[in-house]
């Protein structure tokens, strides 16, 4: 684990806040909450795209699946 | 309640020395949480299994207790590796009677499964979590922590002695990791993901 605290704070406060938001503001979002620095939004965007892809992946801990599925 | 972590830390390190009373102390106080890690593993599991959580959680014991020459660091990591002791002794399990489907990894959608049998996916998980471990031990316990022990976002943290942001940001990292490999499209970008 190398990114510093500080930096873990930043990213992932930014993609909890814009993971809330509609896709068709995220963009503006991004630009915003970022700022100029671009290696952060680079790193959020990148998340937020991975995010989408992975969709609920692994996010429900494997042996509640089953009880609400089975409900 | 949760016993007292200081406590369990150091029982931990005077584990080795070989104490019984120790190792007994230290049984009394991680039996709870062991079998609720044993109970989540059997939750799913179809009536007429020959064993049982607590079965389970003696069996893990007792495999601990033959490495207590390890360095436990806390309560945390000594629960982390009860949850992988037991889901390998499961796995063990079901491997010798594939009759029994037992699904450590039901969490995961449909469509990863593919043209794989479920036996065949939860071994092949198994080997990638072996992988993972080889590139970042602590996203290996982030794996177990969070998926298969159902541990919240704040007691991995606490457990891994990270901040809750480092664990989430960690956590992505390792889902991504397990993502790409099981859906057999490792993205160019991985390899310029930070480390």
């Amino acid at each position: 684990m190398t990114s510093s605290r500080e930096e873990d704070q930043r990213v992932m406060q930014i993609v909890e806040a814009a993971l809330r938001k509609p896709a068709t503001e995220r963009e503006a979002y991004l630009r915003s909450a970022c700022a100029d620095d671009e290696e952060l939004r680079r790193e959020v965007a990148e998340a937020l795209s991975w995010e989408e892809r992975m969709g609920g992946f692994l996010q429900t801990r494997c042996c509640d699946r089953g009880r609400k599925s089975s409900a | 309640m949760r016993p007292d972590p200081g406590e369990i830390t150091q029982l931990l390190q005077q584990w080795r020395t070989g104490d019984s009373q120790v190792e007994d102390r230290l049984f009394d106080l991680l039996m709870p949480e062991m079998h609720q890690i044993a109970e989540r593993c059997f939750r799913r599991e179809r009536p007429g299994n020959s064993l049982q959580p607590t079965a389970l959680v003696n069996e893990a014991f007792l495999r601990l207790a033959k490495s207590r020459e390890v360095d436990w660091q806390d309560r945390g990591h000594f629960l982390a590796i009860s949850a992988r002791v037991m889901r390998r002794y499961l796995i063990d399990h079901a491997r010798a009677r594939p009759d029994i489907l037992f699904l450590p990894m039901e969490g995961l959608p449909e469509r990863f499964f593919g043209t794989r049998t479920p036996a065949e996916l939860v071994i092949e998980v198994d080997e990638l979590l072996d992988a993972l471990e080889r590139e970042s031990p602590s996203r290996r316990a982030l794996v177990e922590l969070k998926f298969f022990l159902g541990a919240t976002d704040q007691e991995t943290a606490d457990a891994l002695d990270i901040t809750l942001h480092t664990m989430q940001r960690e956590w992505y990292r390792a889902r991504r990791w397990l993502f790409e490999r099981l859906t057999g499209k490792p993205d160019k970008g991985a390899h310029s993901q930070k480390q």
